[in-house]
């Protein structure tokens, strides 16, 4: 909006002059300017400057008015705002008019002299006697002749107190008033003449009528009658639609750019007392209208890109305006309700976004129209409209070409040849991605304060793409990177691809070679949509995974790529590696078979050199290379599972886990995947949409859903068992017999001692394991073991035992069993943890 | 004339997406579709907010967009229909026929026992039957 005229901007405020002591005017100014409504202040420092606010004398009504060279004039605002005054106030000093007969027509010639100027124009006429105090008599004989020499008004001639505050205040207060009063009777004059020289219809071209409705609702601004003026300017609008009947194409460049100039200012004039008006939805659905009228009207091929230009400039104002002019409060859903328009529709960031687009679509257009003006063009022919100030001139009319200064004034606007390489070189110092990371920007702060995060990010893709464009390769890779998230998350997989796209490029630019291949394998291994028209996997693309996959070596210098591919990976349908251990519990040393599936969707079969998995046991890492002489495939087939089944030795006892596969493509590049189990494997994102049949990692339907990456390494086998059997429960001080079996396992036993110990548990504690303690267990029972007596008797008596128990010679596989029995003379359970025990002896032995 | 109809699924991600504009613009149109989804929201977040109770699936137009219109539509199960148009005149009635017939479709096309709910569409009798649901709202 900053590009728009100032005194299109703002409205006008009226102009009034002073002539005449000049030691006032300051003071004068200040008071008008702080007037309600506020009076711009004109001040001519003595009565020799007063030619300046004089003009030509009107034309008379009847005159003929010939076809015009433009539609507005340029300066036409500026002037009537600045050099134009409405009123022009003359001070005299009471002095001077009540002095001797030589001051006295020295006051009449100024006087004369000031209604001569001002005649032309219809300006209005204030005359102001200036005396100090209210003290002091006035000559009212020669104020009534300067009354009547001026034909004013009583009102209209004043006295005005210089040097009492308050009368001085009062004094300004009334001169205010006056020169307000005034004013708005000239514009409303003005306004009249026009109207009046309007329906003479002493015209035949439609833009003096455009003209005439615009000057009418000027001034109407210039008297704040904003409605008034919104239906001149409406009026003036439709008129210029009429100028527009002919088809644009059959126009020249510089016509259709200049009434699409005057369109823009009068769609300014209509939106911004909309807005001002508190009519939001109105000002929308007039700048549609604005928009659908204009922006067919393109004009000549050649200059589309001015095109453009002017209509993403329509919306970067409107958005402009809606953001300045916009109440802070959001419009009712009440008021929206059948009118067409959106919420959307009256946030700016809505329109800066398009404005964004229409700027890049300027930037196509122009590098294509560039290439044919080169192409054509006299590469020694010079752009007469870029020289010095002196000799090119501002335009004349609003929107027009500048003017070359040397040339008569008849052939002063540029020729289409000079207009159109002024255009283009003009144009090609533009900064195109610039203004539209600008308005990109604007519009990313405004939908901030929205829950519009998918539009965000689309603005994203577009900054990205205009950082691409500008060179910038950094910040274009940071915006797509962020841009890509929101995409995979939400699994669009032609936005995606379109970042994914970009990403590539940028990254080849910045030299980032691991970057680029993993941005071409992720867009590689997207789905192919059938239904999408987007040519997505181009040559180029399949060549960069051809090469990757070859066995091309790497230049010099240029180290080898190692891709990693975890849970989350975007990389997941590059590779992903699922192994399953066919069982859940395995002894060491014992073999267990383990599936490994691998899976890929690049569109085309993917052959590994080598595959290494990697456990957190390393000395069950194991190393596959691709042979098929050995029966080993390591191709992988779009979309297919490959299923290798290998055999898997623990040496430790405790968890064996596989944790990721290593797999080498072509001699430069490997991939280390990180394995998943057939039971807790999450799909593709991208994929688990696609209407293909799932197949499953694992063949075997329970592996498929329960196989786990993990197997549990059981103890090593004990090499001698030993069993202890108590026969239940004993009662208090009854004598249990405890039977002992003793197994050898693989192995024959050749001796060995048992201790044999009771320890005293706590009921909740029989089962845990624990080792017995000889000092404490002596306590609490004692054993005894039978021996026959040696009388013959054949008898059998219970002898307490002390110390180890000899083991006898057991064979391999075989057993031995012995008898004890325990007294227990207090609250003791034999302890029943005889696996520990045996253990324990186990180890003794 | 209606250049783009599409389905969105429950997770937000396209089930179905059709062009009728040709050219190479497809693109576009999965950013206008995408883009919507924030409107759905916003509508929806309005709903929550006030306590109303959405009795009517179509929930009108969504936001315009340059030189389109889109409109869209809701399921009960949160499966979201969008339309995209350059006609600036539509009537609300013609475009929620229009919905109703393109929802009719899509339930047929979900019920077929080889179809897996929430998975892309991509069944050519279905594209079939879009095509001819466009044109006979005189439109292609």
């Amino acid at each position: 909006m900053e590009d728009l005229p100032e005194e299109l901007r703002t409205p006008p405020v009226a102009l009034a002059a002073l002539v005449g002591m000049p030691e006032l005017h300051p003071q004068i100014s200040m008071s008008l300017h702080t007037e309600q409504p506020p009076i711009n202040t004109l001040a001519l420092p003595d009565f020799s400057k007063v030619a300046v606010i004089g003009g030509k004398e009107g034309a008379p009504l009847e005159a003929r008015i010939p076809a015009p060279a433009g539609v507005l004039k340029a300066d036409w605002m500026h002037k009537h705002r600045t050099k134009v005054p409405a009123v022009l106030a003359v001070l005299f000093d009471r002095e001077q008019v009540n002095g001797d007969p030589a001051q006295w027509m020295e006051v009449c010639s100024h006087l004369d002299n000031v209604r001569n100027v001002i005649r032309g124009r219809n300006t209005k006429l204030v005359v102001a006697i200036v005396q100090p105090t209210l003290h002091g008599e006035i000559n009212d004989d020669r104020t009534a002749a300067l009354r009547k020499r001026a034909e004013l008004d009583n009102k209209c001639c004043m006295t005005f107190i210089s040097h009492d505050p308050t009368e001085l205040k009062r004094s300004l207060a009334r001169l205010g008033s006056i020169l307000g009063e005034l004013a708005n009777l000239y514009y409303k004059e003005q306004s009249r003449r026009v109207k009046a020289r309007l329906d003479k219809k002493n015209w035949t071209a439609t833009e003096i009528a455009v003209r005439f409705n615009f000057k009418m609702g000027y001034y109407a601004e210039f008297r704040r009658d904003w409605v008034t003026a919104l239906r001149f300017y409406e009026t003036a609008y439709t008129l210029l639609l009429e100028v527009f009947s002919n088809p644009a194409e059959t126009q020249s460049i510089q016509r259709v750019v200049e009434l699409k100039a005057v369109a823009e200012q009068l769609h300014f004039k209509v939106s911004t007392l909309l807005l001002h008006s508190g009519k939001e939805v109105e000002a929308v659905k007039w700048f549609k209208h604005h928009i659908a009228s204009f922006k067919k009207l393109s004009g000549p091929p050649e200059g589309i890109f001015m095109h453009w230009a002017w209509v993403g400039q329509q919306h970067h104002v409107f958005g402009d305006l809606l953001k300045t002019g916009r109440s802070t409060a959001p419009t009712s859903t009440a008021v929206l309700a059948g009118s067409g328009v959106t919420e959307r529709e009256l946030q700016p960031g809505f329109y800066y976004q398009i404005a964004a687009s229409y700027m890049a679509g300027r930037r196509r257009t122009f590098e294509r129209a560039f290439a044919t003006f080169e192409s054509f063009d006299n590469p020694d022919a010079v752009d007469v409209l870029a020289g010095p100030p002196e000799e090119v001139g501002p335009p004349l009319y609003v929107g027009q070409g500048p003017r070359v200064l040397s040339r008569m004034s008849e052939e002063q606007s540029a020729t289409p040849d000079e207009y159109m390489r002024h255009a283009m070189l003009t144009e090609r110092q533009f900064p195109h991605s610039r203004a539209a990371i600008n308005l990109l920007t604007k519009a990313h702060e405004q939908y901030k304060a929205t829950q519009a995060t998918r539009m965000i990010y689309y603005l994203g893709t577009q900054m990205g793409r205009e950082y691409f464009h500008a060179g910038e390769h950094e910040n274009a890779k940071r915006l797509f990177d962020t841009v890509a998230e929101m995409y995979r998350k939400e699994a669009w997989v032609e936005l995606l691809a379109a970042s994914l796209e970009y990403l590539r490029e940028t990254a080849k630019h910045l030299g980032l070679s691991k970057e680029f291949l993993e941005y071409s394998l992720e867009l590689a291994a997207l789905p192919e949509e059938s239904w999408s028209e987007v040519a997505r996997r181009s040559t180029a693309l399949t060549d960069v995974i051809a090469a990757i996959t070859g066995t091309d070596a790497l230049p010099d210098g240029e180290a080898p790529i190692a891709l990693e591919i975890d849970l989350v990976s975007p990389l997941r349908g590059v590779l992903s590696v699922c192994v399953a251990f066919h069982e859940q519990a395995v002894k060491p040393g014992m073999s267990t078979r383990l599936t490994v599936s691998l899976l890929t969707h690049l569109p085309h079969p993917l052959e590994l050199g080598d595959l290494e998995i990697h456990f957190n046991q390393n000395a069950c890492n194991l190393a596959l290379k691709h042979s098929l002489d050995q029966g080993c495939d390591l191709k992988l087939m779009p979309h297919q599972w490959k299923r290798l089944e290998v055999d898997i030795i623990a040496v430790k006892s405790g968890k064996l886990e596989c944790l990721f596969a290593v797999a080498r493509l072509g001699r430069n590049t490997t991939v280390r995947c990180q394995v998943e189990s057939p039971a807790s494997r999450e799909p593709d994102p991208f994929w688990q949409f696609e209407p293909a049949l799932e197949s499953y990692p694992v063949k075997d339907k329970n592996l498929a859903f329960l196989g786990q990456k993990v197997v549990q390494v059981e103890e090593v086998e004990p090499k001698v068992d030993i069993e202890i059997d108590s026969g239940g429960t004993g009662l208090l001080g009854e004598t249990v017999l405890v039977r002992i079996h003793i197994r050898s396992r693989g192995h024959a036993i050749d001796a060995g001692e048992l201790q044999v110990s009771v320890t005293e548990v706590a009921s909740n504690d029989a089962f845990s394991p624990k080792t017995p303690s000889t000092g404490s267990s002596a306590a609490c029972a004692k054993i005894f073991v039978p021996a026959r007596l040696k009388d013959g008797s054949g008898e059998t008596l219970l002898w307490e035992f002390q110390g180890s128990m000899k083991i006898p010679y057991v064979e391999a596989d075989g057993s031995w069993s012995t008898s004890t029995y325990s007294l227990e003379p207090t609250t003791t359970l034999i302890s029943c943890g005889v696996i520990n025990t045996s253990t324990y002896n186990a180890r003794r032995l | 004339m209606i250049l783009c109809v599409a389905i969105v699924g429950q997770q937000n991600n396209p089930l179905y997406l059709q062009s009728f504009a040709g050219g190479d613009d497809v693109l576009k149109f999965h950013y206008i579709v995408h883009c919507s989804l924030d409107v759905f929201d916003e509508k929806a977040s309005i709903l929550r907010r006030t306590g109303t109770n959405l009795n009517d699936n179509f929930l009108g137009l969504l936001y315009p967009a340059e030189d389109y219109k889109v409109y869209g539509y809701m399921t009960n199960t949160r499966v979201k229909f969008v339309l995209v148009t350059s006609d600036l005149e539509l009537k609300d009635l013609d475009i929620k026929t229009f919905f109703q017939r393109f929802h009719a479709a899509y339930i047929d096309v979900t019920s077929n026992p080889f179809h897996v709910p929430g998975k892309r569409i991509a069944s050519p009798m279905f594209r079939d039957r879009v095509k001819t649901i466009v044109s006979s709202f005189g439109q292609l």
